[in-house]
């Protein structure tokens, strides 16, 4: 019959079509990018590299002269290596999505930036693939990168034991400070060399103190908070290690400094569990009702300037600008006496290649000449010489004078400081108005990384797959409550028990205890195997 | 159908149609290609909601986790109160959007001046071109403890005014209607506009003569005339009665945790959850549940309105 | 003749009394949605200091137009972006009003026998969905269209939701009896749709091509995830940019402590360009919206088609 035939040729072409289409769609097959062929097995010699293009994807925002400086690293690339790159300057919110796709898609993403600031976690994307291994490559073309770390230090970034990424040279450890407003502490008679700071839970009674006084002397501040917000826990409050992204659900004591009693450093706890914990909310809720923390400080940035704030919490700077806020006061800085390090703060940021990159080599050695030429270091956080600094009679870098950064900051062409996701930030030459005099902030990056504390666990990674779904949950319960804890916004301190509890609670009734047992097996097991 | 000569006669020429409807193909071909190509062919991708997708080795060589990805939607004690959340508040928006925005395109098509009404249709069409971060930045004007108008007009009358109003759990789902309403409603009005500027004049002539009120007018022929889309409409958003507004409830609450439980959504709850976890896998499951509820709904109420109505029904 | 109208048209004219009601209701309606507006207006032309001290409010310390300037000095960015966006929304809107009219003429068909075929897969589509990722492979590694004005054009050709309601809008205005009239005759299914049904349900056609050309007009996402060449950059992609990087800060109050964070805070731009990003994006619609309004316009005067 004509009716059935039709309905059923239309039934059979779409069955057929899915069919064809799950065949035809085999996955991750040829990259999108570049031109040119790959050299196949033999490490081609300078001599015989042939010109190739490639994509580098950052996760920093755009800005004017991206495209000036994209042809300037062109021209260096092409008389090192000969090859060229197409810079892609992505924003967070971007960054987000698009990177995601595309690298679910299959596409060939060239050279990455992974970690908190480019949202790739490096984890997850090297568990699932995304990332291609270097160890071949690091020890053919990347031999000086790879001199720049210890050994352990790339035994922490295998994962299912094989590198995937190479991590930025940077403060590559929790340089934790208290910046505070110079001009300020001397009117109001502050004997600043006589404070400890370790961290903003120890030196409460100190801005307690301060604020008084700031109350006495300057009544019209009292509309100002007296610190910048430091509510996030770890790592501005406790000195844990850490196994998770972005919630404290599995965490662990470090010795010397035991910040959680009751907790040797091999034992996985839950933070928000902790007596500590409830007390760190305690006081930020008497903080903020004091004024000592603002009850909201976002979208109030325009306040750092006005000069009516003490004090603001510094996270990786070993040198402390004059000017860090404007001029209408100086800053200064005291650096906590708990400095530490851990296997995620290696994660948080660096770079990898995509998986089916076309030329992998040729990545490699853009990434080593990053990571090692100062000249290219240089160019890629503050520009071209002449356009956007110069350099002045005592031989140094300046802005001022320079043709595009010589205003205003909101009006530079192209400015990227520390630009964690490019890579060894210590080779870079900057002005001395960033670095100090004589580049002492690089100098005690350096220091400091090497006298950072290390945790137990230094190279255990935390496989999430077994307790995924207790993560999610728990992830969600934890987005929940942490943002009204930790900044304070209840309205006494009765009420932070009760949300505490319920807080807890809830976390217990979506399985964290299953989260802590299955980390402190995989841990156990790690400890076994080594 | 009345048993006219014309009838009859188009009982008889039935086979002539069959040779037309070549033409009906015809007109329909570049639709079903599209179909075809844009919506059936992704849908194969629907196969990662099964998978623990491994990208080197692609789609199609990643291994087959059963229904593992679906887990994470109920393995959580919010489980209930997000679904309830979704429908309760879909529920909710389609009945109170469809009253405002039928009774404003009922008084807006009765005013004497046309002039008015053109203006004012204009206006209430405005919201709908803002994004929702955009109005979450609007109703943070006035929310807002510090510096918002609420407060501040409270404070000028005497009270504390220190309220956040972002920890109070009750005004959230009123306001919420509000929101989804001041937003949706300019737009659907020009929707049921639309039919009513089809009703022809002579219905509404006869019952003039016939003595009737202008509420009888409306009662007895304009609300009758809407009732064919508003029958589409409302089996159109059952379709996706469990996808909530993301739009509004992750950016106008501003992430504030205390109003969770009125404000967490189905699609809020998926998207907090992957945000570390980034897994295609899950969002893609997440996804086919939703799309899955929705498809068994849409076929409950196309049948319940076709024994109402079949004019009004899809199918 | 038109005297008799007139004067039927007089006696189905409301009440003055309840004309005033409606006219009062309507008010506080429109003042409802207009207050909100003027405080993005006034937003925007406030300065960032007044933001910082007093919020949002509709009396600012201090009046600028730099949020309109920094917008601006995207410049050329911004024109471009305009005709972009100007452009492939008239010529979606053209090509889908095309491709669903015919569509929803062949499904309003009661006599045709796949009618309810077509309809189901037309409406199983607006269901069910591979997902992004699928689509991207598609549209990137198979067609190729991604960075081009094609991604704009073909994807967002049919759209089931219209499709249906445009189908309502034949089936309720045209009735079957002028349909069996001109068949009778001789008619084409071609010929009949082009001279009957298009003419008489322009009402629909325009309701349908304005809710399109909107929801084109309104599209960052498109334009985000495909889009490199800055020629082709939609304007909502463009604004929706400037502000994402305001609502990362934002969200990372805390980490804005780190030397990353401060550079960034200050180079930023303000609240009062993401207020005049929405200015500018309305304006154009505000325009243009007339130009739809004509064709509805009965539905305001309740003078309408004779059947």
């Amino acid at each position: 019959m004509k009716k059935l035939w039709i309905t059923r040729t239309f039934a059979y072409l779409i069955v057929m079509v899915m069919i064809f289409s799950l065949t035809a769609c085999s996955g991750s097959t040829k990259p999108s990018a570049s031109q040119g062929d790959n050299s196949g097995g033999n490490e081609p010699t300078m001599k015989e590299l042939n010109f190739v293009t490639l994509d580098w994807y950052l996760g920093l925002d755009p800005m004017p002269d991206n495209q000036m400086v994209n042809d300037a690293v062109n021209k260096y690339l092409k008389e090192k290596i000969n090859a060229n790159v197409n810079m892609y300057y992505w924003s967070a919110k971007d960054w987000e999505t698009k990177m995601t796709t595309m690298i679910s898609a299959g596409q060939d993403v060239g050279i990455i930036g992974f970690g908190s600031q480019s949202k790739l976690d490096y984890v997850v994307h090297s568990n699932r693939g995304s990332f291609r291994p270097l160890d071949d490559l690091l020890n053919n073309y990347g031999t000086e990168t790879k001199a720049l770390f210890p050994n352990e230090i790339w035994e922490c970034m295998k994962i299912n034991k094989q590198i995937y990424g190479i991590p930025s040279l940077k403060d590559n450890c929790y340089i934790m400070s208290f910046i505070y407003n110079a001009d300020m502490a001397d009117a109001l008679g502050l004997d600043m060399g006589s404070v400890k700071f370790t961290n903003w839970r120890q030196i409460e009674p100190f801005l307690t103190e301060v604020l008084k006084k700031r109350s006495e002397k300057f009544p019209e501040y009292d509309q100002y908070p007296l610190c910048g917000g430091a509510g996030r826990e770890i790592p501005y409050n406790f000195a844990l290690e850490t196994f998770l992204n972005d919630s404290y659900l599995a965490v662990c004591n470090i010795a010397p400094f035991f910040d959680v009693k009751g907790y040797d450093d091999d034992t996985v706890f839950n933070l928000y569990a902790t007596n500590e914990y409830r007390e760190f909310v305690k006081s930020r809720q008497r903080m903020v009702e004091k004024n000592i923390f603002a009850y909201d400080y976002t979208g109030k940035s325009e306040w750092n300037y006005k000069g009516g704030m003490f004090a603001w919490p510094g996270w990786g700077y070993t040198y402390m600008q004059k000017n860090l806020y404007g001029d209408a006061f100086t800053t200064k800085m005291i650096v906590s006496d708990h400095i530490w390090t851990e296997t995620n703060n290696y994660f948080s940021a660096g770079t990898a290649i995509s998986f089916n990159c076309a030329e992998p080599e040729r990545a490699m050695m853009i990434l080593n000449l990053v990571n090692t030429d100062p000249e290219f270091a240089t160019m890629m956080r503050f520009g071209v010489q002449g356009k956007h600094y110069i350099t002045n009679n005592e031989g140094k870098m300046q802005f001022e004078g320079s043709e595009r950064n010589g205003g205003a900051r909101a009006d530079y062409g192209y400015y990227y400081w520390y630009a964690a996701p490019v890579g060894n930030l210590t080779i870079v030459k900057a002005p001395e108005s960033l670095v100090g005099p004589n580049g002492i902030m690089l100098t005690e990056i350096k220091r400091y990384n090497k006298e950072a504390v290390m945790p137990n666990h230094m190279g255990f990674v935390f496989d999430i797959k077994p307790v995924a779904n207790e993560i999610a949950a728990c992830t969600n319960v934890v987005m929940e409550y942490r943002d009204i804890l930790r900044n304070g916004q209840l309205e006494s301190e009765k009420e932070v028990d009760k949300a505490v509890d319920e807080f807890v609670a809830k976390l217990e009734a979506n399985g964290v205890k299953k989260v802590l047992a299955e980390t402190q097996k995989q841990i156990n097991d790690w400890k076994a195997s080594k | 159908m009345l048993q006219t000569r014309a009838n009859v006669r188009l009982k008889k020429r039935k086979k002539i149609f069959q040779k037309e409807d070549a033409a009906l193909y015809l007109m329909a071909l570049p639709t079903l290609i599209y179909l075809l190509i844009f919506c059936y062919v992704p849908m194969g991708g629907l196969v990662m909601a099964f998978q623990d997708l491994n990208i080197t080795k692609g789609i199609f060589r990643s291994p087959y986790v059963g229904l593992k990805n679906f887990e994470f939607l109920f393995r959580t004690t919010d489980a209930w109160v997000i679904t309830r959340n979704t429908v309760c508040y879909n529920l909710i928006f389609i009945v109170v959007n469809l009253i405002i925005s039928i009774s404003l395109a009922l008084m807006l098509s009765s005013l004497r001046s046309g002039g008015y009404a053109k203006t004012m249709q204009t206006i209430y069409m405005m919201p709908y071109f803002l994004s929702y971060a955009v109005v979450a930045i609007v109703a943070n004007a006035f929310l807002d403890r510090d510096n918002g108008l609420v407060n501040s007009i409270l404070r000028l009358m005497g009270e504390p005014g220190k309220t956040n109003w972002y920890h109070q759990l009750r005004i959230w789902p009123p306001l919420s209607v509000f929101v989804n309403a001041w937003k949706n409603v300019g737009y659907q009005t020009v929707l049921y506009l639309a039919v009513i500027s089809g009703i022809s004049v002579d219905y509404y002539e006869a019952a003039v003569l016939d003595g009737a009120t202008k509420f009888q007018q409306a009662c007895y022929i304009t609300l009758p005339h809407l009732r064919y889309i508003v029958g589409i409409s409302l089996i159109l958003s059952m379709s996706s009665i469990f996808r909530g507004d993301f739009g509004l409830f992750y950016n106008v609450p501003m992430n504030s945790g205390k109003i969770y439980p009125v404000t967490d959504v189905i699609d809020t709850y998926i998207y907090r959850s992957l945000t570390y976890l980034n897994n295609v896998g899950m969002s893609t499951a997440a996804g086919l549940y939703q799309s899955v509820v929705g498809f068994v709904l849409v076929l409950v109420v196309n049948k319940i309105v076709n024994r109402i109505d079949p004019d009004s029904a899809m199918f | 003749m038109a005297k008799e109208v007139k004067r039927v048209n007089k006696l189905t004219l409301l009440s003055k009394g309840w004309n005033a009601v409606f006219v009062i209701i309507l008010f506080f309606m429109a003042l409802l949605v207009v207050i909100p507006m003027l405080l993005i207006l006034i937003v925007s032309l406030s300065s960032e200091i007044s933001i910082a001290d007093y919020g949002y409010t509709f009396f600012p310390s201090e009046w600028t137009l730099d949020g309109y300037r920094y917008l601006f000095k995207t410049g050329d960015q911004l024109a471009d972006s305009y005709l972009v966006t100007i452009f492939y929304s008239i010529t979606g809107t053209l090509m889908s009003l095309t491709v669903m009219t015919m569509f929803a003429y062949v499904i309003a068909q009661k006599k045709f026998k796949h009618s309810r075929l077509f309809t189901w897969l037309l409406f199983f589509t607006m269901l069910f969905s591979g997902g992004l990722v699928p689509i991207y492979i598609l549209n990137v590694r198979y067609l190729h269209i991604n960075n081009s004005i094609w991604i704009f054009l073909l994807p967002s050709l049919v759209n089931a939701y219209y499709t249906v309601i445009l189908r309502t809008f034949i089936r309720t205005t045209i009735p079957d009896t002028l349909f069996e009239a001109a068949r009778i005759d001789g008619a084409g299914h071609f010929r009949i749709f082009v001279s009957i049904v298009l003419p008489l349900f322009k009402t629909g056609i325009a309701t349908v091509g304005l809710f399109n050309m909107v929801s084109r007009w309104n599209d960052w996402f498109t334009g985000m995830l495909y889009i490199q060449n800055p020629k082709l950059v939609p304007l909502q992609t463009l604004l929706t940019k400037l502000q994402n990087t305001i609502d990362f800060l934002k969200q990372n109050a805390a980490i804005a402590g780190t030397p990353d964070g401060i550079a960034l805070l200050r180079t930023l731009p303000d609240e009062n360009m993401r207020m005049a990003c929405t200015i500018i994006v309305i304006l154009p619609i505000l325009f243009a919206y007339p130009f739809f309004q004509r064709y509805f316009v009965q539905g305001l005067t309740m003078g309408s088609i004779k059947g």
